[in-house]
């Protein structure tokens, strides 16, 4: 087992830089998720730590040592592929082995790892079936019994459940986890599903566009994301952003601040951080739609919340919650209600948000200011 | 009512009946000069040039004569040996340098492809004279390397694997080197299994083309003992006189190998020129 350093690494192709000067340091046994729109250069990143692409610059150390030149074979990793690569014209035993007996290893060694591997994993029983004969999960579970028998010291996956349908996707990804909770193994692991990202991870690395946005555990990226892409990525339905104007309340209320939308509709709320920089500024105000709450017939507002009436303009039912798409100020907004909780389209509704869970972020460079979550007046 | 279903089946019936009737005279059309030729080789002396459909006396003399009097045997042991090897020379050389055309990136890719590629714009009557002063000036003359030195690498070999390498997902090249296989042994053990297909068709393609081969054949041989079958079968045809029968007795033992391997491979022949868009 081991850490995997990455120090500056830059790609080009050509002339077009896909990344530039990257650094992540990923601890022993650890478990990060690069997670990022499509194209960001996610594949490319863990590509080069396998050694399938040249590092144009800087430096990757596996373990502790500089493996910038080292062979694929030589790096001590093994990769899941998300079209599986199984060889289609070997049984799944010897697609299992495949790479152990490149290595010459000893017959014995490779029948036991094998066993032990296929165990792990429950596919004894489809050893001898050819990768056609096998379903979509199945060929998954033989994709990583592969890169188990190597015993490596890190485990690379690339998407590899975005080619299986939504259920089956669910339980992989809970085996997923088992497997490394049991061996323990260091992984860096691709996705562009923020679900994945958010249930597997140790640490998150967002990307966008070559360049990571924040890392951190998935409680730090939903709860204080550094910015606005951040904000939008991690959570579904993504966090509602309003833009607005920050004021200071002149009144000797308790909420110091407001965001004013319009000239009509305004949002109150109490930090304890000075915020004159910004005072009169444009901002964005983000709210996540588990923030905003649907108020009952005559049911009074906690005093964190600051009731918004609107219409609903299209609603989604999920069964346990709804998302009701609404808008504030010409600004779509989504609420997640109680699933019970009926509610008709067009009809007038009161909407409730949790002035205790506020992120602000900067107009211009879309950087979060502040979320009100960690510092917020108890009220009650 | 109970002629209902009958009509409603006579639509598809007739769509059947027009289609097989077509298939059947174009099936007729092709099939007629091989019958002829069997039937021919079946004759002797002045019947040959009748027109009748079966001989009076069929008769398997010019067979016997193919046999026992000239060099047919040999002929037909050269044109294996040529078929043959310069079959596996082109699924040899065409894969390896159209897996390299398609998987490696290098300075000067594209020339390269596009100078194979030109190689089969050039027909082969033009190039059989410069062949001919090559093969005189390195002493090749009636041998083997001669006759087979032309075909060992084709062009549209090279064009064709590269096209069907390009099926194989990099996904799986990328996991033999991770397995720690070298890169030929990738080409050998990860790449070449996967386009099987393509690879019957490339080899039925090159063994017809070399087995039915003529004009090169014919230049490059003077040594009856060098001849193929198709360029012996020529020699029956003298200047005053054509042994027709002789040459259908021994078209119709050449044509004995071309069923063998279309019997044996009919699907991949039939897959092979559906997959590469061309006609057999
Ligand atoms: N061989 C190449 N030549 C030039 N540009 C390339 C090459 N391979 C990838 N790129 C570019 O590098 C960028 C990153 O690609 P990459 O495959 O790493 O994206 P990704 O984050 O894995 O996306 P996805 O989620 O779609 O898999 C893309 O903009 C892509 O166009
Ligand atoms: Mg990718």
């Amino acid at each position: 087992m081991a850490q995997v350093l990455l120090k500056n690494i830059a790609k080009y192709y050509n002339k077009t830089k896909v990344i530039e000067e990257l650094n992540l340091s990923i601890k022993d046994q650890e478990f990060v998720v690069l997670v990022g729109p499509s194209g960001c250069g996610k594949s490319t990143l863990l590509r080069m730590i396998a050694g399938l692409e040249e590092i144009s610059d800087g430096e990757l150390y596996i373990g502790d040592r500089l493996s910038n030149e080292l062979e694929p074979k030589d790096r001590n990793i093994a990769m899941v592929f998300q079209n599986y690569a199984l060889y289609p014209h070997l049984t799944v035993k010897d697609n299992i082995s495949f790479g152990l007996r490149a290595t010459k290893m000893d017959k014995q060694e490779i029948e036991k790892r094998v066993a032990h591997a296929a165990d792990i994993l429950g596919v004894t029983h489809l050893l001898d079936r050819k990768p056609s004969e096998l379903s979509g999960g199945q060929s998954q579970r033989i994709a990583m019994g592969r890169a188990i028998v190597r015993q490596p010291e890190v485990f690379l996956f690339d998407e590899p459940l975005s080619n299986l349908d939504a259920k089956l996707r669910a339980n992989m990804r809970v085996e997923i986890k088992k497997l490394h909770q049991r061996v323990k193994t260091t992984s860096i692991y691709v996705t562009h599903d923020q679900v994945e990202a958010m249930t597997l991870a140790d640490r998150i690395v967002i990307l966008k566009g070559g360049d990571i946005q924040q890392i951190g555990t998935p409680m730090d990226l939903y709860h204080t994301p550094a910015n606005v892409f951040v904000a939008t990525f991690i959570g579904n339905p993504p966090m509602n952003i309003l833009n607005g104007t920050l004021t200071q309340n002149n009144d000797n209320s308790d909420e110091n601040w407001c965001v004013k939308f319009s000239d009509t509709e305004s949002l109150s709320f109490s930090i304890d951080k000075p915020l004159t920089t910004y005072q009169d500024k444009p901002v964005k105000l983000g709210v996540r739609p588990e923030d905003i709450r649907v108020l009952r017939n005559n049911e009074q507002p906690q005093s964190y919340e600051r009731v918004f009436s609107v219409q609903a303009t299209v609603i989604e039912p999920l069964g346990a919650d709804t998302t009701i798409f609404t808008d504030i100020a010409g600004m779509e907004i989504k609420a997640i209600t109680d699933g019970r909780h009926t509610i008709h389209l067009n009809d007038p509704l009161k909407i409730a948000i949790d002035t205790r869970h506020l992120h602000l972020f900067d107009a211009q460079t879309e950087e979060r200011i502040f979320s009100t979550q960690v510092s917020v007046k108890v009220q009650n | 009512m109970s002629n209902l279903p009958t009509n409603m089946k006579a639509v598809p019936d007739m769509k059947k009946l027009l289609t097989w009737t077509v298939l059947c005279i174009g099936g007729l059309a092709m099939i007629m000069p091989l019958i002829f030729m069997f039937i021919t080789s079946l004759k002797v002396g002045e019947e040959v040039y009748t027109l009748s459909f079966w001989p009076d006396e069929p008769t398997l003399e010019n067979y016997i004569y193919l046999f026992e009097n000239s060099n047919f045997l040999i002929w037909f042991f050269n044109s294996f040996v040529v078929a043959i090897v310069t079959t596996i020379s082109v699924l040899f050389f065409d894969s390896l340098v159209g897996y390299t055309l398609c998987k490696f990136e290098f300075k000067g890719k594209k020339l390269v492809f596009v100078a194979i590629l030109s190689t089969l714009l050039i027909p082969t009557e033009m190039l059989v004279i410069p062949w001919y002063l090559m093969v005189k000036d390195f002493g090749w003359l009636d041998t083997y390397w001669g006759i087979m030195f032309p075909g060992m690498i084709s062009g549209f070999g090279v064009f064709l694997m590269k096209q069907f390498f390009e099926t194989v997902p990099d996904d799986y090249i990328h996991a033999a080197r991770i397995d720690g296989l070298n890169e030929f042994q990738i080409w050998w053990k990860v790449a070449m299994p996967m386009v099987g297909p393509a690879l019957s068709a490339l080899a039925i393609f090159t063994f017809l083309g070399n087995w039915t081969a003529f004009l090169w054949p014919m230049i490059v041989s003077n040594d009856p003992e060098l001849y193929t079958v198709p360029v012996g079968l020529a020699s029956f045809s003298g200047e005053f006189n054509t042994d027709w029968e002789l040459i259908m007795a021994g078209a119709s033992v050449a044509t004995i190998p071309t069923l063998i391997v279309f019997i044996l491979l009919q699907k991949y022949i039939v897959r092979g020129v559906v997959m590469s868009g061309l006609k057999g």
